[in-house]
């Protein structure tokens, strides 16, 4: 073999390596996705990756807002009872017809931004405390969701193939949630890394003081992380709506949680400043992949907490490890 | 009277002990039945049991940290001292708050030996403990059949309810631990700068291991206490109470970024939601309002300390100029 | 400034909390407490109940919402001794940590009426009405076996685990199963936690892990089960696929009449609610209950009978 073309590779194998290294959860992804693969026939199969990633794209779009916000330095816990109230609303407005479907779709939209503006108000302009103002927006809206609902479902029956299809349909034999998941990743990505917004944002995260003093209009922007997450969370609440069409007013509960924990997976920093989206796509697939692989292998509830926990702790004192060892 | 002036002199109070006062005011007056003894008591034993756990997160939460563990912890603890009385009811006391406290430690180890992240930590720690626990007991209630040990929650000391006799020396001595010990005076260095805490010669994994393990205490006592209450160890009790507990403390003036915060803070954080929730189920308002109306109060609390904050800061900069523009970089 | 300010501010809440108190003196206090007014069944439950309280003069119900914690539903009790109510109707979410509530209040000398979820046997109440889940999780077996003629592999759809609900109907379940000497088996049981998201994710599951050889599909709740019949109509499994409910609800009959699910049972919480109402008036009044436990009736539903069930939660 000519040894240029040898040393080609090698160079390019260190290449890869090293990016593995600094984004090692994609390691713990490919891990757990051999280890699955071995020991049981059904994961690797067409069928089952693909409902895995329909699965996890309600909660995978929810976490892209979540990981935004959290490099601005912020928490956004809200997140949850948007979906909430983006998917009540959408059923409640009966996409029937074409006109409805329309509706349905862009009310809840609007009501996403709506309640990130809201947090983004409140937090942005005074920054004040996220947590506590976020938990606060959470009550209120999922308070005012049972109200418009009387704590009663919402469904719809008949809506249009549009509306069914947003949940439902294929596209090039991918089911269309992956579509709009990948799409809003790369959507945020791009954003963080190639535009002025990406880089206030991380300054802003980094260091608030700092950010403001060279002239960044810091309130805006810590304004514009929480819309986005709000559009997220009600993006997320109308596939959900789609694909369930008859829903418990208290639907959405619960994502904040696991939107933080991938966030968090993928390395996004709870300080701000710091986190790239696409590694919090590898949160996602390795959450999504823990359920299915879990219920895959038939185990019993309590085992599955134990299991989550376990491999969590797991995951993520690899990535600490691997930190530690690069400098 | 101009709205101006009214509106400048409320700006500069703490907006918290104001609604408290006016939260009061209203409940005095909307119903007989919030300044009866037997009210009196139900809200000490409500607020007192997650009080005690507050306790312990305003430690570690002034210390930098958080823990998301605590109502795992909680339910472990509740668990084992119904299942372990076969060695006496003190026994099994003994063992729950060893567990917990157990738990807490191992949370702080994953933080100080492995780097992990607090909240990461935690949140494993929070499955695990969950998942040991509904193993343990097959997902069902454990029933206690022990009357003593019902008495421990629903006893009382004269007047005062049993549980708000426990949060009352939990917080005395959470209060002077903070204040007047070395080791809380190293959490509050630690949670304001933890790079210079480690120059000055504090031992910061050490100190930070201890909170945790006095998070995980708390947790425990907790549990003791409620599982006394319900005369049944529960292992799915807890769901909500790490978001609660986070909350009330934050509200009271601790800091998530660490160095800041205070017992009495603390305590009213927790009394506001307390009487909040209280009064608003004296008042027979339904479920769906309440909700919003703890929304609502969250955020005007924080609206208006904000805005508070925001006036200090600008006095402040007023009077002393540049030199302490640093200052509040450093401790918001 | 700030004490004629003051004195106004005060003025001004006194008048608002004054007219807060407007309640006239009542006759019969109810204290209504429910696990959570976010669950569709308690939801409409509770609006049944109050519907059915207005009708009656001089009656107030105090309704209080645990809101699925159990510690706050034993301070939910405390408030509602606090407020020295006549009778006490409890919908608990853990029938055993409810008992020192219950002895609480009735140490107060204020009798308890469980409603809609059965406290442990040894219980000190008044008496229980509602629906039994034990006996639902038995004719869930009776309608699988007979749609699958006795054999074959099922598979089980659970709600929340550690829930007295969950455990009583999959006991139910086994237990009759085995009277009937049935030879279905039992492959797997996954929680949906009653979220008919979870249920979509499960059933797609369970049928990429065993594929053919499911039979059937229990699910513990009747919008659970619509879902499952919605996976299982788009694996193209419809009607290969029994799938059983509980419940009736409103999606679950109209799942049945569309044919994605086979059968359940009815609970009708406006029933329920009638019932609790009828024997809480009698209990203020002295009146001795009929039975210790009155349960609601549960009549099968299957597409048969469907079109009479409209479902109300």
């Amino acid at each position: 073999m000519p040894l240029g073309w040898t040393m080609g590779i090698n160079v390019r194998m260190k290449n890869l390596m090293a990016l593995l290294r600094r984004h090692t959860i994609w390691l713990v992804l490919l891990a757990m996705v051999v280890f699955m693969s071995l020991v049981s026939k059904s994961f690797l199969t067409a069928t089952n990756l693909l409902n895995v990633l329909r699965q996890v794209s309600m909660a995978g779009i929810v976490s892209v807002g979540m990981t935004v916000v959290l490099i601005g330095g912020n928490f956004d816990l809200s997140v949850g009872a948007t979906v909430t109230l983006a998917a009540v609303v959408s059923v409640y407005l009966q996409p029937t017809t074409a006109m409805n479907t329309a509706v349905s779709l862009i009310v809840p939209l609007l009501l996403g931004l709506l309640v990130g503006a809201v947090n983004g108000a409140i937090i942005g302009g005074l920054k004040a405390n996220s947590v506590v103002v976020t938990v606060g927006t959470q009550f209120a809206v999922l308070g005012a969701t049972l109200l418009y609902t009387g704590g009663q479902h919402v469904w719809v029956w008949t809506p249009t193939p549009f509306y069914e299809a947003i949940s439902g349909g294929y596209f090039l034999g991918v089911p269309i949630p992956i579509f709009i998941f990948l799409l809003t990743v790369l959507a945020a990505h791009w954003l963080m890394t190639r535009t002025t917004f990406g880089r206030y944002v991380r300054a802003i995260g980094s260091n608030d003081e700092a950010a403001r003093l060279s002239g960044i209009p810091t309130t805006l922007y810590r304004m514009l992380t929480f819309i986005f997450s709000g559009f997220c969370a009600a993006l997320a609440g109308i596939v959900l709506a789609s694909r369930v069409k008859n829903l418990d007013p208290t639907a959405g509960v619960g994502y904040e949680f696991s939107a933080l924990t991938a966030a968090i997976l993928g390395g996004t920093r709870l300080s701000g400043g710091v986190g790239n989206v696409l590694n919090t796509l590898a949160g996602v697939l390795i959450l999504g992949g823990i359920s299915n692989s879990m219920i895959l292998l038939n185990m019993s509830f309590n085992t599955q907490l134990l299991a989550r926990g376990l491999i969590f702790v797991g995951a993520v004192a690899i990535d600490a490890f691997s930190q530690r060892h690069r400098r | 009277m101009n709205r101006a002036r009214v509106w400048n002199w409320l700006v500069k109070q703490r907006i918290l002990p104001i609604l408290d006062v006016l939260l009061l005011v209203m409940v005095t007056v909307g119903t007989r039945d919030f300044w009866t003894i037997r009210n009196l008591q139900n809200l000490t034993v409500a607020v007192g049991i997650e009080g005690v756990i507050a306790v312990g997160m305003t430690v570690v939460m002034v210390g930098g940290g958080i823990d998301l563990s605590v109502g795992s912890v909680m339910a472990l603890a509740g668990v084992l001292s119904v299942s372990m009385q076969r060695f006496g009811i003190v026994g099994a006391i003994a063992i729950a708050v060893l567990a917990a406290s157990l738990c807490g430690a191992g949370s702080g180890l994953l933080v100080t030996r492995l780097g992990i992240n607090p909240f990461i930590a935690t949140l494993g720690m929070m499955l695990v403990a969950r998942g040991a626990v509904m193993t343990y007991t097959d997902a069902q209630p454990v029933a206690n059949a022990n009357l003593l040990f019902t008495q421990i929650a629903r006893g009382k000391l004269g007047l005062l309810p049993i549980p708000g006799l426990v949060f009352l020396a939990a917080l005395l001595l959470g209060h002077w631990f903070l204040r007047y010990t070395r080791l809380g005076r190293d959490i509050y260095a630690l949670g304001g700068n933890e790079e210079a805490a480690r120059a000055s010669g504090i031992r910061t994994d050490r100190v930070k291991l201890a909170a945790y393990t006095l998070t995980g205490l708390s947790a425990g006592v907790a549990g003791v206490l409620l599982a006394s209450r319900l005369s049944t160890g529960s292992p799915v009790i807890g769901e909500d109470t790490a978001l609660n507990v986070i909350t009330a403390v934050l509200l009271g003036g601790t800091s998530l970024t660490g160095g800041v915060g205070s017992m009495p803070g603390t305590l009213t954080g927790l009394l506001t939601v307390g009487v909040l929730s209280n009064s608003l189920n004296l008042f027979n308002v339904p479920a769906y309002y309440q909700r919003i109306a703890k929304g609502m109060l969250l955020i005007l609390v924080v609206f208006f300390d904000s805005l508070y904050v925001r006036y200090r800061r600008q006095a402040l900069l007023r009077t002393r100029g540049k030199a302490s523009e640093e200052r509040l970089t450093s401790t918001s | 400034m700030s004490r004629r300010n003051w004195i106004i501010v005060l003025v001004v809440v006194l008048a608002f909390a004054l007219s807060l108190n407007a309640y006239a003196q009542q006759k019969v206090v109810i204290g209504l407490s429910e696990p959570n007014a976010g669950w569709p069944y308690i939801a409409a439950y509770i609006k049944a109940f109050q519907a059915a309280a207005a009708k009656v003069p001089n009656v107030e119900v105090i309704t209080l919402s645990a809101d699925g914690d159990i510690a706050k539903q034993a301070s939910d009790f405390d408030t509602l001794i606090a407020k020295k109510v006549n009778v006490i109707l409890v919908c608990s979410l853990d029938g055993k940590a409810i008992l020192p509530s219950i002895k609480a209040a009735k140490d107060a000398g204020i009798p308890v009426l469980a409603v809609s979820n059965e406290p442990a046997s040894d219980a000190d109440i008044v008496g229980y009405a509602g629906p039994d889940d034990y006996e639902q999780g038995r004719i869930a077996a009776e309608l699988m076996n007979d749609a699958l003629k006795g054999k074959g592999n099922v598979v089980i759809v659970e709600g929340t685990p550690g829930q007295s609900t969950t455990f009583a109907r999959n006991k139910g379940f086994e237990d009759r199963l085995k009277e009937l000497n049935s030879k279905i088996v039992i492959l797997a049981r996954q929680t949906a936690e009653w979220d008919p998201v979870k249920a979509k994710a499960v059933t797609e599951n369970f049928l990429t892990r065993y594929g053919d050889r499911i039979n059937g599909i229990f699910s513990q709740d009747d919008n659970t089960a619509a879902a499952c019949g919605e996976v299982v109509k788009a694996a193209g499994k419809q009607g290969k696929i029994i799938i059983v409910g509980t419940g009736g609800s409103k999606n679950g009959t109209a799942a049945i009449r569309a044919g994605l699910v086979y059968g359940t049972m009815d609970q009708s919480p406006t029933t329920d609610a009638q019932w609790g109402l009828k024997f809480a008036l009698d209990i203020a009044a002295g009146k001795p209950l009929p039975k210790k436990r009155n349960i609601i009736p549960m009549p099968k539903i299957t597409k048969a009978n469907a079109s009479k069930f409209p479902g109300e939660w």
